[in-house]
């Protein structure tokens, strides 16, 4: 499988452990959040073929306005948020979220973080990342990643 | 002690079903096209010259993605052991409580999976609320699983928990008009 087009999109370099310190912030990450991406993120991604993540009629069926992302494509946004500012140096070991408003399409869905704790454990250089994103609805997800220089 | 219904949901706590092959091997296909949604840049996941060379030795899947793995084929039909999960929701369905809201999930990645391998899955029940609490959708209850990912060795890849809460919604006490 050819890779080599992806190369200049890719991040090779991480935050090193001298630089980074308990407070600091995450680059804010902007997604718009439309149809193809609830309905790529449920049946491409995830292989979700649950119908309130493609099929508008069973959404409303169900109670919401429209298809609106599903868990997966959430987690994995978040993961991506974390890993992408942290570079390929260091391991995600634990990611926990909780939900909350759902993301529809015609939203844009906005991911911050915060350096909340630096520390060793084991002998291992252990960060935990505190993040959230939110619509214009409101918050969508909280949660707490925890990351191991590699 | 509970009630009847309480202590039959108790019963089904701890439950883990049979072990299940994931149908597909972990691939940079399958990969691929969870990467170019997250847009997510980590060459560990895309670029074969540099897992190569790192401490993975080949392309992994993201511990993120683990559950897409277990994730079930549109066709034909698989049959699957019964998870544990299904008989609690029939307890509590048969109870009223009809509607369910996903409200927490977290991972635990021990190991990335390398591409190449199969993964084996299997699904635990872990939690059920002991009684029902009142929240701002009606009475609930809140149930919990996990899924736990290994590799063909039988080593932990990582554990994916996920709680859901089942409530019986508020207009459903009042009497029919």
């Amino acid at each position: 499988m050819p890779t080599d087009w992806m190369k200049p999109h890719l991040q090779y370099d991480s935050v090193s452990w001298a630089e980074v310190a308990e407070g600091d912030e995450l680059p804010a990450h902007v997604r718009e959040v439309d149809t193809t991406l609830v309905v790529l993120g449920a049946i491409s991604a995830a292989r979700d073929f649950y119908p309130v993540h493609h099929d508008k009629d069973a959404a409303i069926a169900a109670g919401a306005p429209d298809v609106f992302l599903n868990i997966l494509t959430t987690n994995g946004l978040m993961a991506s948020f974390v890993t992408n500012w942290c570079g390929p140096d260091w391991d995600l070991t634990d990611i926990g979220l909780r939900l909350l408003i759902p993301a529809f399409p015609g939203q844009k869905l906005t991911t911050t973080g915060t350096v909340a704790r630096k520390y060793e454990e084991a002998g291992q250089q252990m960060l935990d990342i505190e993040f959230g994103a939110e619509t214009d609805y409101g918050p969508h997800c909280k949660g707490k990643a925890t990351l191991r220089r590699a | 002690m509970g009630t009847l219904y309480e202590d039959r949901l108790a019963e089904h706590v701890g439950k883990e079903c049979e072990p299940i092959e994931a149908v597909d091997t972990v691939c940079p296909e399958t990969i691929r096209h969870w990467i170019e949604i997250m847009e997510d840049r980590n060459p560990a996941y895309s670029d074969a010259d540099w897992a190569a060379k790192s401490r993975f030795g080949r392309i992994v899947a993201p511990g993120a993605m683990m559950q897409v793995w277990s994730m079930a084929p549109h066709w034909p039909p698989r049959d699957l052991p019964e998870l544990p999960i299904a008989p609690v929701d029939e307890v509590l369905i048969a109870e009223g409580f009809t509607e369910v809201v996903a409200t927490e999930q977290s991972q635990h990645i021990r190991k990335l999976a390398p591409i190449g391998e199969p993964v084996t899955f299997t699904v635990k029940l872990t939690k059920v609320s002991d009684r029902e609490h009142k929240t701002r959708l009606g009475m609930a209850y809140f149930v919990t699983f996990e899924y736990r990912f290994t590799d063909p060795r039988g080593d932990l890849l990582g554990t994916q928990s996920f709680t859901y809460m089942r409530y019986r919604p508020e207009s459903a006490d009042e009497p029919a008009a």
